[in-house]
């Protein structure tokens, strides 16, 4: 699924917020409105409620107080919808009714009374609907007083209707529909454009970023301050590039290296033929050509194999499979392959009873490891040396492998560059030992993805001392 | 000329002499290593030096830094596995004539020396004439009076010598430094011999016509300046 934009997530946030506080707002205004609307309505009643209560206390007679009640209630045929209805308690007729009651729905005001009446001399309140003719219901604010009159209890109910209450709040119902609505149209409009001003630090960010290439990398960039909270970010992203540029430095040097390497032996190969053809020569001299060609092209071999498992190494995944792997069986017969070379050179190797030790990873890389180590020993040793070969258990779970020669004449600045591609300590790339500089760089290569490490100590008193610690299970 | 090869791949280095001696007749002294190429190069009076850039003890643009700021004008062609645009630049930016990348082509590494040696002695013409002799020194064929001669490889090295430096007086010291690398013989009168032998094929009559004795200077060849 694609993401949404950060543009548009702020823009629906704008909105929505803008929304939801109009919203509440009308609401609230509503509310209010509704409420004072219904008050002043309920302020009549109780005007009209007072009015006629007054006149049954002046005493006057029934048809004055007919007369007053009229007058009270004014023209029913003007103005609201009002009606009265005065009755003797315990009575079914009425002593006096106006306004609606005498319309042919009556029964329906009455039938509304609510269940619980209103104490003597107390007046009550509530709502209602009634029919004013066949299709309109109305909604309706009454006041129910009862009094006690010549020993009698009194009945007043007073009702008006609350419809234009209830049209006005229509009215300015819509009104805040439009306005609501335009508003929040309005925010959504203008929300982008807000986005986009926010958002402007990370364009800015991205357009200087956008200009970085493999050849920039560690360059200032123009020094634009980053807004605060993105200074975390960049600085993260300068910390990235920083170690970008120091792999790419690597890999160039690397590459440089490689491609030094791969040409040299071509040069000897191709001056060698080039050489040898300059005129006629004996059939020594051509045999004594073929076989240095074929010494030169064995060199670039060797070089080509070792290039490409180094290169196999860092490309992969950690072994897929580690298989549980004898480290003692190994090292033995790593050790076995070496002996006859050994023998032939006058050297020797030992390697002492070791302890059982399993450990997980990839045999053929952990054979690699040791092989690399044994054949530099017999290469950069002493003449009739004694390499021992030592396994031990070590703490913290760790399969100890030494590697020891007599030698030890590692100056202490090389020791630091020793696992460094193509880093020799005799810098002359000499035939004599033939080594491509890559045998240290793989077996660390694999130490390491065994979750393990080589150290290297060398002084002319004790010899070198190659020490692999693997963790062992 | 005597060409001074400084080059850590000993096989390479013997080729690259092999090939100088054999196809351009040139006394080639070979430096293994950094440190004795310099000492080398101070040493003796080279037409060219074949410079290796990375090379055990002294880098290869180290010595020639050195002996550009000491002053010796010694033709430098640098022959290097670098081969970025950048290695070129601060290879011919650090005093060297030419830069050329392993693998080589033999002939055009040979075709190059011989170019530089040329313009060091300001002879762009590979073809050099005194008189009635001409001597080509990029196909090494010798003419005089419209015949060609072929002489042994030192006799023609001699003359090359003598021919490209025609108009000025040569002396015995000169002949000997540059003409003969540092493993070869130094007999006093072995200049004399070739002097002879090479007057005996050009030079018949009495007296010399092309290669005169400067009583106890040396020789000169052509017009006397």
């Amino acid at each position: 699924m694609k993401p949404m934009s950060i543009k548009l997530r702020l823009s629906l946030l704008v909105s929505l917020l803008t929304l939801a506080v109009i919203l509440m707002l009308s609401i609230i205004v509503y509310v209010e409105i509704k409420e004072s609307l219904l008050r002043s309505v309920d302020t009549i009643l109780r005007t009209t409620g007072n009015a006629i209560v007054a006149s049954f206390e002046e005493g006057d007679s029934w048809e004055e107080r007919e007369n007053d009640f009229r007058s009270v209630m004014g023209n029913p045929n003007t103005g609201d919808f009002a009606w009265c209805r005065i009755w003797l308690e315990g009575s079914e007729k009425d002593m006096f009714s106006s306004g609606l009651l005498n319309y042919p729905h009556r029964s329906s005001l009455l039938e509304r009374l609510p269940e619980e009446e209103p104490e003597v001399g107390q007046t009550s309140l509530f709502s209602t609907t009634a029919m004013i003719d066949q299709h309109d219901e109305y909604p309706f604010r009454v006041l129910w007083t009862r009094r006690i009159e010549a020993q009698q209890i009194i009945n007043v109910l007073v009702g008006r209707s609350s419809h234009h209450v209830h049209h006005e709040l229509v009215e300015f119902y819509q009104l805040l529909l439009v306005v609501g609505a335009s508003l929040t149209a309005l925010a959504f409009l203008v929300a982008p454009i807000l986005a986009s001003w926010g958002l402007r630090p990370i364009a800015q960010a991205s357009a200087q970023l956008r200009k970085i290439t493999h050849k920039s990398l560690k360059q200032d960039r123009e020094d634009h301050e980053p807004a605060p909270e993105l200074k975390p970010f960049v600085a993260a992203l300068d910390d990235m590039l920083a170690r970008l540029d120091k792999a790419m430095r690597q890999q160039e040097q690397f590459i440089a290296d490689a491609a030094h390497e791969l040409r040299t032996p071509v040069a000897i190969v191709k001056s060698t033929l080039q050489t040898i053809r300059l005129q006629h020569r004996s059939a020594s001299e051509y045999e004594e050509s073929i076989e240095e060609t074929l010494q030169d092209i064995g060199r670039l071999e060797r070089l080509i194999a070792q290039l490409l498992s180094l290169a196999k190494l860092e490309g992969a995944d950690n072994p897929s499979e580690p298989a549980e792997i004898r480290l003692d069986a190994l090292l033995g017969e790593t050790v076995e392959t070496f002996q006859a070379r050994a023998a032939q050179q006058g050297n020797r190797i030992l390697f002492p009873d070791p302890p059982v030790t399993r450990l997980r990873g990839d045999e053929d890389q952990l054979r690699r490891l040791f092989s690399n180590l044994i054949d530099n020993a017999l290469r950069h040793g002493p003449a009739k040396d004694t390499i021992r070969v030592k396994l031990e258990h070590g703490t913290d779970h760790q399969a100890c492998v030494s590697i020891h020669d007599e030698g030890g004449q590692i100056p202490a600045e090389a020791l630091a560059h020793l696992f460094d591609r193509f880093y020799r300590v005799d810098p002359s790339r000499a035939q004599t030992t033939g080594g491509s500089g890559l045998g240290l760089a793989i077996a660390r290569e694999i130490a390491r993805r065994h979750r393990g490490e080589i150290d290297v100590t060398s002084n002319p008193e004790t010899g070198t001392n190659v020490m692999v610690r693997l963790p062992r299970t | 000329m005597r060409v001074l090869i400084v080059e850590d791949e000993v096989r390479l280095a013997r080729n690259v002499a092999k090939a100088l001696e054999e196809t351009a007749s040139f006394a080639v002294d070979i430096a293994a290593d950094g440190e004795d190429g310099l000492h080398q190069a101070l040493s003796n009076p080279y037409d060219l030096i074949v410079l290796d850039l990375m090379l055990p003890k002294v880098s290869g643009l180290d010595i020639l830094a050195r002996l550009r700021r000491e002053g010796n004008r010694v033709p430098v062609l640098i022959l290097t596995a670098r081969d970025t645009t950048d290695d070129i630049i601060k290879g011919l930016n650090t005093g060297s004539d030419d830069y050329l990348i392993k693998p080589f082509d033999m002939g055009e590494l040979i075709a190059r020396c011989q170019a530089l040696i040329r313009r060091h002695y300001d002879r762009p013409d590979p073809v050099v004439s005194v008189g009635e002799l001409s001597v080509d020194t990029a196909s090494r064929m010798v003419t005089f009076r419209d015949r060609s001669v072929s002489l042994p490889a030192m006799e023609y090295r001699l003359l090359e010598y003598l021919v490209l430096r025609a108009g000025q007086i040569v002396t015995k010291e000169e002949i000997i430094e540059h003409l003969y690398d540092f493993n070869a013989e130094n007999f006093s009168n072995v200049v004399e011999v070739y002097i002879s032998a090479l007057r005996k094929k050009l030079d018949p009559g009495s007296p010399h016509q092309l290669i005169h004795t400067v009583r106890g200077q040396g020789y000169l060849v052509g017009e006397t300046p």
